[in-house]
Protein backbone atom coordinates (compact mmCIF):
# COMPACT_ATOMS: atom_id res chain seq x y z
CA UNK A 1 0.00 0.00 0.00
CA UNK A 2 0.74 3.28 -0.69
CA UNK A 3 2.46 5.97 2.26
CA UNK A 4 2.68 9.38 2.24
CA UNK A 5 5.79 10.02 4.56
CA UNK A 6 6.00 13.57 6.48
CA UNK A 7 9.26 15.38 7.09
CA UNK A 8 9.51 18.16 9.76
CA UNK A 9 11.94 20.14 10.43
CA UNK A 10 15.62 19.33 9.85
CA UNK A 11 13.98 15.93 9.04
CA UNK A 12 15.07 13.40 6.40
CA UNK A 13 13.91 10.53 4.62
CA UNK A 14 14.34 8.06 1.57
CA UNK A 15 11.50 6.22 -0.11
CA UNK A 16 11.01 4.33 -2.81
CA UNK A 17 8.22 3.89 -5.01
CA UNK A 18 4.87 3.36 -4.39
CA UNK A 19 5.74 5.11 -1.09
CA UNK A 20 5.99 9.47 -1.38
CA UNK A 21 7.44 12.37 0.97
CA UNK A 22 5.95 15.08 1.67
CA UNK A 23 6.62 18.58 3.68
CA UNK A 24 6.03 22.03 4.46
CA UNK A 25 8.13 25.08 4.12
CA UNK A 26 8.23 28.58 4.81
CA UNK A 27 11.52 30.06 4.73
CA UNK A 28 13.29 26.56 4.85
CA UNK A 29 14.25 24.60 1.71
CA UNK A 30 12.66 21.34 0.56
CA UNK A 31 15.42 19.66 -1.09
CA UNK A 32 14.28 16.65 -3.11
CA UNK A 33 16.84 14.33 -4.23
CA UNK A 34 15.84 11.26 -6.99
CA UNK A 35 16.92 8.47 -9.46
CA UNK A 36 14.33 7.99 -11.47
CA UNK A 37 15.66 4.92 -13.00
CA UNK A 38 16.45 3.07 -9.54
CA UNK A 39 12.73 5.05 -8.57
CA UNK A 40 14.57 5.87 -5.53
CA UNK A 41 14.23 9.51 -3.61
CA UNK A 42 15.05 11.24 -0.45
CA UNK A 43 13.46 14.47 1.08
CA UNK A 44 15.39 16.92 2.89
CA UNK A 45 13.91 20.15 5.02
CA UNK A 46 16.68 22.46 6.05
CA UNK A 47 16.27 25.32 7.16
CA UNK A 48 19.84 27.33 7.91
CA UNK A 49 22.51 27.95 5.33
CA UNK A 50 26.37 26.86 7.05
CA UNK A 51 26.57 24.36 9.80
CA UNK A 52 29.92 26.51 10.44
CA UNK A 53 31.15 23.27 12.76
CA UNK A 54 28.17 22.95 14.81
CA UNK A 55 28.00 18.96 15.80
CA UNK A 56 23.83 18.97 16.26
CA UNK A 57 21.49 17.51 14.05
CA UNK A 58 23.11 17.26 10.49
CA UNK A 59 19.68 18.16 8.70
CA UNK A 60 19.37 21.61 10.10
CA UNK A 61 22.03 23.35 7.70
CA UNK A 62 22.24 23.62 3.81
CA UNK A 63 25.34 22.64 3.69
CA UNK A 64 25.67 19.27 6.08
CA UNK A 65 21.78 18.34 5.20
CA UNK A 66 22.62 18.00 1.59
CA UNK A 67 25.94 15.71 2.50
CA UNK A 68 23.46 13.66 4.80
CA UNK A 69 20.91 13.28 2.70
CA UNK A 70 23.29 12.17 -0.60
CA UNK A 71 24.34 9.58 1.68
CA UNK A 72 21.01 8.19 2.52
CA UNK A 73 20.14 7.75 -1.09
CA UNK A 74 23.27 6.69 -1.72
CA UNK A 75 23.10 3.64 0.59
CA UNK A 76 19.21 3.48 -0.33
CA UNK A 77 20.34 2.09 -3.75
CA UNK A 78 20.48 5.37 -6.50
CA UNK A 79 23.20 5.88 -8.69
CA UNK A 80 25.01 8.57 -8.20
CA UNK A 81 25.14 9.24 -12.02
CA UNK A 82 21.63 9.54 -12.40
CA UNK A 83 21.00 11.53 -9.43
CA UNK A 84 18.88 14.96 -9.90
CA UNK A 85 17.78 17.66 -7.95
CA UNK A 86 14.66 20.15 -7.26
CA UNK A 87 14.08 22.84 -4.65
CA UNK A 88 11.33 24.33 -3.14
CA UNK A 89 10.57 27.04 -0.41
CA UNK A 90 13.16 29.85 0.59
CA UNK A 91 10.04 32.17 1.46
CA UNK A 92 10.13 35.33 3.21
CA UNK A 93 7.10 34.67 5.41
CA UNK A 94 7.27 37.52 7.71
CA UNK A 95 9.21 40.29 5.22
CA UNK A 96 12.71 40.35 3.70
CA UNK A 97 13.74 43.04 5.67
CA UNK A 98 12.71 40.68 8.84
CA UNK A 99 14.34 37.97 8.07
CA UNK A 100 17.44 39.39 6.45
CA UNK A 101 16.83 37.28 3.08
CA UNK A 102 17.27 34.32 4.83
CA UNK A 103 15.45 32.04 2.03
CA UNK A 104 17.30 33.40 -0.74
CA UNK A 105 20.69 32.47 1.05
CA UNK A 106 19.54 29.21 2.24
CA UNK A 107 18.36 28.12 -1.55
CA UNK A 108 22.10 29.41 -2.73
CA UNK A 109 23.52 27.42 -0.29
CA UNK A 110 22.02 24.35 -1.62
CA UNK A 111 22.23 25.04 -5.29
CA UNK A 112 26.26 25.11 -4.11
CA UNK A 113 26.60 22.25 -1.90
CA UNK A 114 24.74 20.09 -5.15
CA UNK A 115 27.14 21.80 -7.25
CA UNK A 116 30.22 20.46 -5.65
CA UNK A 117 29.17 16.95 -4.68
CA UNK A 118 28.36 17.54 -9.53
CA UNK A 119 24.00 17.20 -8.65
CA UNK A 120 22.26 19.02 -11.08
CA UNK A 121 19.40 21.00 -9.92
CA UNK A 122 17.01 20.62 -12.83
CA UNK A 123 14.11 22.60 -11.45
CA UNK A 124 13.20 24.67 -8.73
CA UNK A 125 10.63 26.88 -6.67
CA UNK A 126 11.90 29.08 -4.85
CA UNK A 127 11.59 32.43 -2.98
CA UNK A 128 8.03 35.08 -2.57
CA UNK A 129 6.19 35.36 0.82
CA UNK A 130 4.32 32.83 0.92
CA UNK A 131 4.40 29.14 2.55
CA UNK A 132 4.45 25.97 0.18
CA UNK A 133 3.37 22.34 0.23
CA UNK A 134 5.92 19.82 -1.61
CA UNK A 135 5.06 16.44 -2.32
CA UNK A 136 7.89 13.73 -3.74
CA UNK A 137 6.98 10.99 -5.83
CA UNK A 138 10.09 8.45 -6.09
CA UNK A 139 8.33 6.76 -8.91
CA UNK A 140 9.25 9.34 -11.54
CA UNK A 141 10.82 11.94 -9.75
CA UNK A 142 7.70 14.57 -9.92
CA UNK A 143 7.53 17.49 -7.55
CA UNK A 144 4.16 18.79 -6.51
CA UNK A 145 4.41 22.86 -5.12
CA UNK A 146 1.21 24.22 -3.47
CA UNK A 147 0.72 27.66 -2.57
CA UNK A 148 -2.67 28.39 -0.94
CA UNK A 149 -5.07 29.45 -3.05
CA UNK A 150 -3.20 28.67 -6.28
CA UNK A 151 -2.71 25.73 -8.57
CA UNK A 152 -0.63 23.46 -7.75
CA UNK A 153 2.72 23.23 -9.64
CA UNK A 154 4.29 20.08 -11.38
CA UNK A 155 8.69 19.95 -11.27
CA UNK B 1 24.11 28.06 24.35
CA UNK B 2 21.14 28.35 25.43
CA UNK B 3 20.80 26.91 28.73
CA UNK B 4 17.22 24.79 29.25
CA UNK B 5 14.94 26.50 31.88
CA UNK B 6 13.86 25.95 34.37
CA UNK B 7 17.48 27.71 35.63
CA UNK B 8 19.00 27.72 38.50
CA UNK B 9 19.27 30.88 40.69
CA UNK B 10 17.69 32.67 42.91
CA UNK B 11 14.88 35.17 43.50
CA UNK B 12 14.38 37.08 46.51
CA UNK B 13 11.75 35.83 48.99
CA UNK B 14 9.12 38.36 47.88
CA UNK B 15 9.23 37.43 44.74
CA UNK B 16 8.96 33.43 45.37
CA UNK B 17 5.93 34.20 47.27
CA UNK B 18 4.60 35.95 44.60
CA UNK B 19 5.18 33.28 42.37
CA UNK B 20 3.85 30.83 44.26
CA UNK B 21 0.57 32.43 45.19
CA UNK B 22 0.77 33.77 41.24
CA UNK B 23 0.29 29.92 40.27
CA UNK B 24 -1.81 29.01 42.40
CA UNK B 25 -4.22 31.76 41.89
CA UNK B 26 -4.00 30.57 37.95
CA UNK B 27 -5.21 27.03 39.06
CA UNK B 28 -7.99 28.54 41.23
CA UNK B 29 -9.15 30.80 38.34
CA UNK B 30 -9.04 27.31 36.14
CA UNK B 31 -11.06 25.61 38.79
CA UNK B 32 -13.73 28.50 39.37
CA UNK B 33 -14.23 29.19 35.19
CA UNK B 34 -15.03 25.27 34.57
CA UNK B 35 -17.18 25.99 37.49
CA UNK B 36 -19.35 29.37 36.70
CA UNK B 37 -18.53 28.27 32.74
CA UNK B 38 -17.64 31.55 32.44
CA UNK B 39 -13.91 32.98 32.30
CA UNK B 40 -12.96 33.50 35.70
CA UNK B 41 -9.76 35.35 36.86
CA UNK B 42 -8.31 35.79 40.05
CA UNK B 43 -5.50 37.83 40.72
CA UNK B 44 -3.09 38.04 43.87
CA UNK B 45 -0.05 39.81 44.55
CA UNK B 46 1.50 37.52 46.81
CA UNK B 47 1.43 37.55 51.13
CA UNK B 48 1.46 40.78 52.62
CA UNK B 49 2.19 41.43 56.12
CA UNK B 50 -0.98 43.43 57.28
CA UNK B 51 -0.72 45.40 60.74
CA UNK B 52 -3.44 44.54 63.42
CA UNK B 53 -5.63 47.37 62.90
CA UNK B 54 -5.73 47.04 59.34
CA UNK B 55 -7.43 43.12 59.37
CA UNK B 56 -10.76 44.34 60.78
CA UNK B 57 -11.25 46.15 57.26
CA UNK B 58 -9.53 43.30 55.01
CA UNK B 59 -13.02 42.25 53.74
CA UNK B 60 -14.14 45.60 53.41
CA UNK B 61 -16.03 48.29 55.28
CA UNK B 62 -16.41 45.91 58.51
CA UNK B 63 -19.53 47.52 59.18
CA UNK B 64 -21.03 45.67 56.24
CA UNK B 65 -23.37 42.85 55.97
CA UNK B 66 -21.58 39.88 53.77
CA UNK B 67 -21.79 36.22 53.29
CA UNK B 68 -18.88 34.49 53.53
CA UNK B 69 -17.73 30.50 53.24
CA UNK B 70 -15.11 29.79 56.17
CA UNK B 71 -12.33 27.01 55.40
CA UNK B 72 -10.29 25.77 58.16
CA UNK B 73 -6.70 24.17 56.81
CA UNK B 74 -5.53 21.73 58.78
CA UNK B 75 -1.73 20.14 58.42
CA UNK B 76 1.29 21.74 57.54
CA UNK B 77 -0.23 24.43 55.47
CA UNK B 78 -2.72 25.52 58.65
CA UNK B 79 -4.72 28.42 58.57
CA UNK B 80 -8.08 29.68 56.88
CA UNK B 81 -9.32 30.59 53.85
CA UNK B 82 -12.54 33.53 53.95
CA UNK B 83 -14.20 34.01 50.88
CA UNK B 84 -16.54 36.94 51.45
CA UNK B 85 -19.06 38.84 49.07
CA UNK B 86 -21.66 41.03 49.88
CA UNK B 87 -25.19 39.49 50.07
CA UNK B 88 -26.79 41.01 46.84
CA UNK B 89 -23.47 39.25 45.30
CA UNK B 90 -24.26 35.69 46.98
CA UNK B 91 -27.63 35.78 45.57
CA UNK B 92 -26.93 36.95 41.81
CA UNK B 93 -24.19 34.02 42.27
CA UNK B 94 -26.77 31.62 43.30
CA UNK B 95 -28.99 32.59 40.10
CA UNK B 96 -25.84 31.94 37.87
CA UNK B 97 -25.18 28.32 39.28
CA UNK B 98 -28.36 27.47 39.28
CA UNK B 99 -28.89 28.63 35.45
CA UNK B 100 -32.01 30.49 36.86
CA UNK B 101 -33.63 33.88 35.89
CA UNK B 102 -31.49 36.91 37.34
CA UNK B 103 -32.95 38.09 40.89
CA UNK B 104 -34.80 34.72 41.27
CA UNK B 105 -32.98 33.97 44.51
CA UNK B 106 -34.54 36.13 47.24
CA UNK B 107 -32.47 34.86 50.49
CA UNK B 108 -30.11 33.07 51.22
CA UNK B 109 -32.25 29.72 52.05
CA UNK B 110 -31.04 25.88 51.73
CA UNK B 111 -30.45 25.71 48.51
CA UNK B 112 -28.63 29.19 47.72
CA UNK B 113 -26.47 28.09 51.00
CA UNK B 114 -25.26 24.72 49.27
CA UNK B 115 -24.45 26.50 46.11
CA UNK B 116 -22.43 29.06 47.88
CA UNK B 117 -20.71 26.11 49.90
CA UNK B 118 -19.56 24.42 46.82
CA UNK B 119 -18.28 27.47 45.10
CA UNK B 120 -16.34 28.04 48.30
CA UNK B 121 -14.88 24.19 48.31
CA UNK B 122 -14.16 24.61 44.99
CA UNK B 123 -12.06 27.65 45.08
CA UNK B 124 -10.36 27.20 48.55
CA UNK B 125 -8.92 23.29 47.34
CA UNK B 126 -8.08 24.13 43.98
CA UNK B 127 -5.92 27.28 45.79
CA UNK B 128 -4.56 25.20 48.58
CA UNK B 129 -4.21 21.78 46.42
CA UNK B 130 -1.76 23.95 44.39
CA UNK B 131 -0.14 25.60 47.14
CA UNK B 132 0.68 22.85 49.09
CA UNK B 133 1.96 20.73 45.49
CA UNK B 134 4.75 23.99 44.58
CA UNK B 135 5.46 24.20 48.42
CA UNK B 136 5.33 20.46 49.29
CA UNK B 137 3.68 20.57 52.21
CA UNK B 138 0.56 18.72 53.37
CA UNK B 139 -2.97 20.27 53.74
CA UNK B 140 -6.15 19.01 54.82
CA UNK B 141 -9.11 21.15 54.01
CA UNK B 142 -12.24 21.28 55.84
CA UNK B 143 -15.64 21.25 54.90
CA UNK B 144 -16.84 24.74 54.27
CA UNK B 145 -19.18 26.92 56.22
CA UNK B 146 -21.42 29.67 55.09
CA UNK B 147 -21.63 32.58 57.46
CA UNK B 148 -23.83 35.58 57.20
CA UNK B 149 -22.50 38.19 59.26
CA UNK B 150 -20.95 41.65 59.15
CA UNK B 151 -17.47 41.92 57.59
CA UNK B 152 -15.95 43.11 61.11
CA UNK B 153 -16.94 40.23 62.57
CA UNK B 154 -16.40 37.42 59.97
CA UNK B 155 -13.18 37.97 60.26
CA UNK B 156 -12.35 38.19 63.98
CA UNK B 157 -12.52 34.62 65.00
CA UNK B 158 -9.46 34.19 62.22
CA UNK B 159 -7.37 37.06 63.09
CA UNK B 160 -7.81 36.25 66.98
CA UNK B 161 -5.88 33.17 66.65
CA UNK B 162 -3.05 34.10 64.50
CA UNK B 163 -1.85 37.76 66.20
CA UNK B 164 -1.59 36.39 69.62
CA UNK B 165 2.34 36.18 69.23
CA UNK B 166 2.18 39.01 66.93
CA UNK B 167 0.51 42.62 66.11
CA UNK B 168 0.06 41.44 62.44
CA UNK B 169 -1.03 38.43 60.41
CA UNK B 170 0.35 37.26 57.04
CA UNK B 171 -2.17 37.00 54.49
CA UNK B 172 -3.16 37.14 50.55
CA UNK B 173 -5.75 39.22 48.76
CA UNK B 174 -7.29 37.92 46.07
CA UNK B 175 -9.31 40.08 43.23
CA UNK B 176 -11.74 38.63 41.06
CA UNK B 177 -12.57 39.52 37.68
CA UNK B 178 -15.73 37.54 35.64
CA UNK B 179 -15.68 38.16 31.49
CA UNK B 180 -13.00 41.14 32.09
CA UNK B 181 -15.44 43.05 35.03
CA UNK B 182 -14.33 43.08 38.81
CA UNK B 183 -16.77 41.31 40.74
CA UNK B 184 -17.25 42.24 44.48
CA UNK B 185 -15.39 38.77 45.90
CA UNK B 186 -12.89 39.10 48.52
CA UNK B 187 -10.62 35.89 49.57
CA UNK B 188 -8.75 35.79 52.12
CA UNK B 189 -5.83 32.88 53.06
CA UNK B 190 -4.52 33.57 56.12
CA UNK B 191 -1.59 30.84 57.09
CA UNK B 192 -0.96 30.45 60.71
CA UNK B 193 2.46 31.63 61.89
CA UNK B 194 3.73 28.24 62.04
CA UNK B 195 2.91 27.68 58.50
CA UNK B 196 4.12 31.40 57.25
CA UNK B 197 7.69 29.88 58.48
CA UNK B 198 6.97 26.65 56.54
CA UNK B 199 6.01 28.40 53.57
CA UNK B 200 9.12 30.99 53.90
CA UNK B 201 11.52 28.07 54.38
CA UNK B 202 10.12 26.59 51.24
CA UNK B 203 10.13 29.50 49.25
CA UNK B 204 14.07 28.97 49.22
CA UNK B 205 13.49 25.56 47.80
CA UNK B 206 15.62 25.16 44.53
CA UNK B 207 12.78 24.39 42.65
CA UNK B 208 10.11 27.56 43.48
CA UNK B 209 13.52 29.69 42.94
CA UNK B 210 13.96 27.67 39.23
CA UNK B 211 10.40 28.76 38.56
CA UNK B 212 10.45 32.12 38.33
CA UNK B 213 10.93 32.18 33.92
CA UNK B 214 7.86 29.79 33.81
CA UNK B 215 5.60 32.50 36.45
CA UNK B 216 6.88 35.23 34.36
CA UNK B 217 4.87 33.21 30.75
CA UNK B 218 2.11 32.65 33.03
CA UNK B 219 1.57 36.31 34.28
CA UNK B 220 1.90 37.40 30.67
CA UNK B 221 -1.09 34.92 29.99
CA UNK B 222 -2.77 36.58 33.24
CA UNK B 223 -2.48 39.99 31.31
CA UNK B 224 -3.47 39.09 28.12
CA UNK B 225 -6.74 37.55 29.32
CA UNK B 226 -7.76 40.60 30.97
CA UNK B 227 -7.38 42.93 27.95
CA UNK B 228 -8.92 40.32 25.79
CA UNK B 229 -11.83 39.96 27.90
CA UNK B 230 -12.30 43.73 27.86
CA UNK B 231 -11.38 44.01 23.98
CA UNK B 232 -13.92 41.09 23.26
CA UNK B 233 -16.62 41.80 26.01
CA UNK B 234 -16.08 37.80 26.80
CA UNK B 235 -14.71 35.84 29.56
CA UNK B 236 -11.15 35.05 27.95
CA UNK B 237 -8.97 32.69 29.76
CA UNK B 238 -5.48 32.04 28.39
CA UNK B 239 -3.68 28.44 29.58
CA UNK B 240 -0.34 28.65 29.31
CA UNK B 241 2.47 25.78 30.71
CA UNK B 242 4.83 28.25 30.77
CA UNK B 243 8.13 27.99 28.97
CA UNK B 244 8.80 24.79 27.27
CA UNK B 245 12.00 22.93 24.90
CA UNK B 246 10.69 21.21 22.17
CA UNK B 247 13.13 19.40 19.67
CA UNK B 248 12.85 21.49 16.46
CA UNK B 249 11.19 18.73 14.00
CA UNK B 250 8.25 18.18 16.80
CA UNK B 251 7.28 21.88 16.66
CA UNK B 252 4.92 21.69 13.74
CA UNK B 253 4.06 17.96 14.56
CA UNK B 254 0.58 18.93 16.10
CA UNK B 255 0.16 21.36 12.58
CA UNK B 256 0.22 18.85 10.10
CA UNK B 257 -2.65 19.75 8.21
CA UNK B 258 -3.68 20.90 5.02
CA UNK B 259 -5.67 23.82 6.33
CA UNK B 260 -4.35 27.10 6.09
CA UNK B 261 -4.86 29.45 9.15
CA UNK B 262 -4.92 32.99 10.12
CA UNK B 263 -1.57 34.26 11.54
CA UNK B 264 -0.83 37.68 13.36
CA UNK B 265 2.65 38.36 13.57
CA UNK B 266 5.01 40.74 15.56
CA UNK B 267 8.27 40.84 16.11
CA UNK B 268 9.80 42.07 19.28
CA UNK B 269 12.06 45.08 19.05
CA UNK B 270 13.90 47.06 21.14
CA UNK B 271 15.40 45.42 24.57
CA UNK B 272 14.32 42.07 24.09
CA UNK B 273 13.84 40.44 20.32
CA UNK B 274 12.11 37.35 18.68
CA UNK B 275 8.43 36.80 17.90
CA UNK B 276 5.03 36.59 18.51
CA UNK B 277 2.81 34.76 16.86
CA UNK B 278 -0.94 34.07 17.10
CA UNK B 279 -2.38 31.34 14.75
CA UNK B 280 -5.97 31.11 14.40
CA UNK B 281 -8.09 28.78 12.34
CA UNK B 282 -9.58 30.52 9.55
CA UNK B 283 -13.46 29.68 10.77
CA UNK B 284 -12.56 31.42 14.25
CA UNK B 285 -11.05 34.78 12.49
CA UNK B 286 -14.08 34.87 10.83
CA UNK B 287 -16.52 35.02 13.53
CA UNK B 288 -14.30 36.79 14.99
CA UNK B 289 -14.02 39.52 12.95
CA UNK B 290 -17.74 39.42 12.88
CA UNK B 291 -17.89 39.65 16.86
CA UNK B 292 -16.21 42.69 16.44
CA UNK B 293 -17.98 44.10 13.81
CA UNK B 294 -21.66 43.00 14.76
CA UNK B 295 -22.18 41.25 11.94
CA UNK B 296 -24.25 37.89 11.70
CA UNK B 297 -21.80 34.53 12.38
CA UNK B 298 -20.57 33.90 8.99
CA UNK B 299 -20.89 37.00 7.47
CA UNK B 300 -16.99 37.24 6.89
CA UNK B 301 -16.11 35.25 3.77
CA UNK B 302 -12.94 37.18 2.96
CA UNK B 303 -9.99 38.54 4.60
CA UNK B 304 -10.26 42.05 3.19
CA UNK B 305 -8.70 45.28 4.71
CA UNK B 306 -11.93 45.30 6.95
CA UNK B 307 -11.26 42.21 8.46
CA UNK B 308 -7.36 42.44 8.80
CA UNK B 309 -7.63 45.52 10.29
CA UNK B 310 -9.97 43.96 13.21
CA UNK B 311 -7.38 40.86 13.32
CA UNK B 312 -4.52 42.93 13.47
CA UNK B 313 -6.08 44.94 16.30
CA UNK B 314 -6.67 42.01 18.46
CA UNK B 315 -3.04 40.88 17.92
CA UNK B 316 -1.62 44.00 18.83
CA UNK B 317 -3.85 44.33 22.11
CA UNK B 318 -2.70 40.84 22.69
CA UNK B 319 0.85 41.01 22.15
CA UNK B 320 1.01 44.89 23.90
CA UNK B 321 -0.53 43.10 27.40
CA UNK B 322 1.97 39.90 27.05
CA UNK B 323 5.31 42.10 26.54
CA UNK B 324 4.10 44.82 28.60
CA UNK B 325 3.70 42.40 31.18
CA UNK B 326 7.20 40.76 30.49
CA UNK B 327 9.02 44.19 30.45
CA UNK B 328 7.31 45.02 34.03
CA UNK B 329 8.33 41.97 35.52
CA UNK B 330 12.19 42.28 33.68
CA UNK B 331 12.20 45.68 33.88
CA UNK B 332 12.98 46.50 30.93
CA UNK B 333 11.87 48.24 27.27
CA UNK B 334 10.49 46.29 24.77
CA UNK B 335 7.69 47.00 22.43
CA UNK B 336 6.00 44.71 19.44
CA UNK B 337 5.78 46.10 16.23
CA UNK B 338 2.14 46.23 14.61
CA UNK B 339 1.22 43.12 14.08
CA UNK B 340 0.83 41.75 10.14
CA UNK B 341 -2.17 39.06 8.94
CA UNK B 342 -0.62 36.34 7.46
CA UNK B 343 -3.02 33.79 5.53
CA UNK B 344 -0.67 30.60 5.60
CA UNK B 345 0.02 26.98 6.07
CA UNK B 346 1.02 27.01 9.93
CA UNK B 347 4.00 24.48 9.52
CA UNK B 348 5.59 27.35 7.08
CA UNK B 349 4.72 30.06 9.44
CA UNK B 350 5.97 28.59 12.46
CA UNK B 351 9.30 27.17 10.87
CA UNK B 352 10.24 30.88 9.72
CA UNK B 353 9.81 32.18 13.31
CA UNK B 354 12.35 29.62 14.42
CA UNK B 355 15.31 30.37 12.59
CA UNK B 356 16.86 32.52 15.16
CA UNK B 357 16.68 29.91 17.83
CA UNK B 358 17.81 26.87 15.52
CA UNK B 359 21.28 28.88 14.87
CA UNK B 360 22.22 27.93 18.38
CA UNK B 361 20.05 24.69 19.44
CA UNK B 362 18.55 22.15 18.38
CA UNK B 363 15.67 22.76 20.33
CA UNK B 364 13.34 25.16 20.55
CA UNK B 365 12.18 27.44 23.65
CA UNK B 366 8.66 28.84 23.39
CA UNK B 367 6.02 29.44 25.38
CA UNK B 368 2.83 28.53 23.95
CA UNK B 369 -0.95 29.51 25.04
CA UNK B 370 -4.53 28.21 24.30
CA UNK B 371 -7.71 30.35 24.70
CA UNK B 372 -11.12 29.96 25.72
CA UNK B 373 -14.54 31.74 26.07
CA UNK B 374 -16.49 30.82 28.58
CA UNK B 375 -15.48 27.71 28.81
CA UNK B 376 -14.97 26.61 25.26
CA UNK B 377 -11.85 25.81 23.86
CA UNK B 378 -11.20 28.43 20.53
CA UNK B 379 -8.94 27.59 17.89
CA UNK B 380 -6.03 29.90 18.86
CA UNK B 381 -2.97 29.02 19.89
CA UNK B 382 -0.17 32.16 20.92
CA UNK B 383 3.77 31.20 20.76
CA UNK B 384 6.27 33.66 22.19
CA UNK B 385 9.55 32.98 20.72
CA UNK B 386 12.77 34.82 22.11
CA UNK B 387 15.54 35.31 20.48
CA UNK B 388 18.74 33.28 22.03
CA UNK B 389 19.96 36.87 23.68
CA UNK B 390 16.70 37.80 24.94
CA UNK B 391 16.68 34.49 26.54
CA UNK B 392 19.83 35.04 28.33
CA UNK B 393 18.45 38.39 29.22
CA UNK B 394 15.70 36.49 30.66
CA UNK B 395 17.73 34.01 32.49
CA UNK B 396 19.85 36.86 34.00
CA UNK B 397 16.59 38.32 35.16
CA UNK B 398 15.78 34.59 36.73
CA UNK B 399 19.55 34.31 38.42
Amino acid sequence: MSEVFSIGIAGIRVARTPHRLRTTLGSCIGIALYDRVGRVAGLAHVMLPESNGHKGDRGKFADTGVDWLLEQVLEAGASRGRLAAKLAGGASMFGAVMDNGLGERNARAVRERLGQHGIRVVAEHVGGEKGRRMLLDPANGEVTVQIIGAEPTIL
Amino acid sequence: MISAPPSTGSISMSEALRTVTVNSSYHASRALSKWFRRGVRLTCDGFAETPLHELADALGDADSCVAAIHMALEGELSGDILLAFPEATALSLADLLMSSPPGSAQALGEIERSALQETGNILGSALTNSLASWLKLDVRPSAPAVLHDLAGAVIQPLVVQHVTAADSAFLTRTEFELDGSKLDFRMLLVPSPEAMTLIRSRCQAEEVQANALHTLAINAAFDASRAMSKWLKKGVRLQTDGFVRVPLAQVTASHESDAPVVALHAPLVDQMHGHILMLISMRKAGLLVDRLMGQPDGATTEFNDMARSCLQETGNIISSAFINSWAKWLDIHCEPASPQVLVDLPESIIESALVEQAQLSDEALLAMTEFSVDGQWLEWELFVLPTPASLRLIEAFCA
